[in-house]
């Protein structure tokens, strides 16, 4: 694209809030997907995981553990795994961490750029959409099997007045979940004694919040046991309420689960 | 027809003239501390918005042709929000945004006299990381630009900013609440508003008087029959990385009293 085109493109008001046809534009081209070809098989990628979100009276808690894996190789123990997108949603991801940064980088700016531009938030839908549109721009790399993103997005839905979580299978399809949804390798441990826990025990969407950030860690913890790729520090456990988004302090996680877990 | 130095310079003056007229009763924008960051304050007619959030630390508000300032906008919007996604927030700063695409961009359409110029003004904010950084940015609609450490103002003459400029320098205080500061932002306002519909020319060499009380209250009365306060503040006490903030109904009650206490004594017991 030459120069002068570019910058009509830039200054065009014609985007309609899409970040993505801006950065186009400006010959920016986020998470290319990589010709077959280029796969290498010997090519180790840092994956293996265990990310969880659960809705509680109140809201909804997303966590995941911290280890970032290269086959069986631990090579980081202080990795985010959930990531705050803006002040209603949260994403947590699984698989291949380049694309999935990418991925919540893109969404981010898209969100950010939608309010801006247009001067209105972005609807819910308009935001599943969005994320749902990068899984399938990331297909190819995720048929590679070098950059697979399986991520978990809890969002505040206004109009509801309540939270809502969601499961995206690798090619982008997005499946909404009642009480709760678990990704990553670790996940297979855990799914069936959340399950347990709602189905015999107590409901988790009448838990409150500190019975529901105890059973996020003691899941995270029995996801460690089982799965090599589960682990590192203190877990990373964020809580969506109406007011936004907190992440919970180390101290308080400590708190609780030296007392509980 | 153009083609003639002498022409051309004839037509960019009559092009001044022009843009300087159209822009002239349009409402001021007023820039200001307070001690959780800045505000930006305007009235404006009813449905409308001169106020915008243009990235995470930054807001403008602008005045003149509302498609112009549209435009100067987007530019803003998208320039902010590719070069924060390519680099890092960090990286997006007015300073760099003005020099080298917006100012050049606005200076061109102002020079090219078949094009048409922007008809708009504007008042760009930027909060630091710490407060007292503040800076505030008075782009015209020739492309030129000036910065201002703690005030900032941009009207449809000179004088009416410098007005402004005056009445905050004046009138707040070292530290100041967010009342005070929107107490005092609704002075300059007025001020402002009363030295552009009242004032003469613009003299670049001579500050202007400033206007008694009883013209700010006579401005803020006439302007109260058609416009509505408007105020937005960066606050770098919000959690989350956007600092931008529209201050609510509520909020802006304090500028009807403020209103209310300068309205001309006369006019007051009329009612």
């Amino acid at each position: 694209m030459d120069d002068t085109s570019s910058r009509q493109a830039l200054y065009g008001a014609g985007f309609r809030g899409d970040f993505l046809s801006l950065l186009r534009a400006q010959g920016i081209s986020p998470m290319p997907a990589l010709n077959a070809a280029g796969a290498d098989d010997a090519l180790q990628h840092t994956e293996g995981t265990t990310v969880l979100a659960l809705r509680y009276n109140g809201g909804a808690l997303i966590a995941g553990d911290r280890r970032a894996v290269a086959g069986s190789a631990i090579m980081y123990d202080r990795a985010d795994k959930v990531l705050e997108i803006d002040e209603r949603s949260v994403m947590a991801i699984s698989g291949s961490p380049a694309a999935a940064y990418e991925m919540a980088r893109v969404l981010e700016y898209s969100f950010r750029y939608y309010r801006r531009s247009q001067l209105q938030e972005m609807s819910l839908e308009g935001k599943l959409r969005a994320l749902s549109q990068l899984m399938k721009e990331n297909l190819g790399m995720a048929l590679q099997g070098i950059g697979g993103v399986l991520p978990i997005f809890a969002a505040y839905d206004d109009l509801a007045g309540e939270t809502r979580l969601y499961f995206y299978d690798a090619l982008g399809a997005q499946f909404e979940m009642t009480d709760f949804a678990a990704a990553g390798s670790g996940s297979v441990w855990i799914r069936g004694a959340l399950y347990y826990e709602n189905r015999w025990r107590q409901r988790i969407a009448d838990l409150d919040r500190q019975a529901a950030i105890q059973l996020t860690l003691r899941m995270l913890q029995a996801a460690a046991h089982f799965d090599s790729a589960t682990g590192g520090g203190t877990p990373t456990v964020k809580c969506l309420t109406e007011d936004g988004v907190e992440t919970l302090s180390e101290d308080t996680l400590t708190e609780i689960g030296a007392s509980n877990v | 027809m153009y083609d003639e130095p002498r022409r051309w310079i004839q037509a960019l003056e009559n092009r001044v003239q022009y843009v300087e007229k159209r822009l002239r009763s349009g409402s001021p924008v007023v820039g200001l501390p307070y001690n959780n960051g800045a505000l930006l304050f305007t009235m404006c007619p009813r449905g409308q918005q001169k106020i915008y959030e243009v990235y995470d630390r930054l807001a403008m508000g602008g005045l003149g042709h509302p498609a112009d300032v549209e435009r100067l906008r987007m530019i803003a919007v998208n320039l902010a929000h590719v070069e924060g996604f390519a680099r890092s927030a960090d990286d997006v700063t007015l300073q760099r945004l003005l020099h080298f695409t917006i100012a050049p961009q606005i200076k061109q359409a102002f020079d090219e006299i078949y094009r048409s110029p922007f008809i708009a003004k504007c008042l760009m904010a930027e909060l630091a990381p710490k407060a007292e950084q503040t800076q505030f940015f008075t782009v015209s609609f020739d492309g030129n630009f000036s910065a201002h450490d703690r005030f900032g103002a941009a009207a449809g003459t000179h004088d009416a900013e410098t007005t402004a400029l005056h009445a905050m320098e004046t009138g707040l205080s070292d530290s100041p609440s967010l009342e005070e500061s929107l107490r005092c932002a609704v002075y300059a306002w007025g001020a402002s508003f009363s030295a552009a519909l009242h004032g003469a020319d613009d003299d670049l060499d001579e500050e202007p008087p400033p206007p008694s009380d009883e013209a700010v209250g006579a401005a803020l009365e006439k302007a109260a029959e058609r416009l509505l306060p408007e105020a937005a503040v960066l606050d770098h006490t919000l959690s989350g990385k956007a600092k931008y903030r529209r201050l609510t109904k509520e909020e802006l009650r304090v500028v009807v009293e403020a209103a209310d206490e300068l309205r001309p004594k006369e006019s007051g017991k009329d009612r």
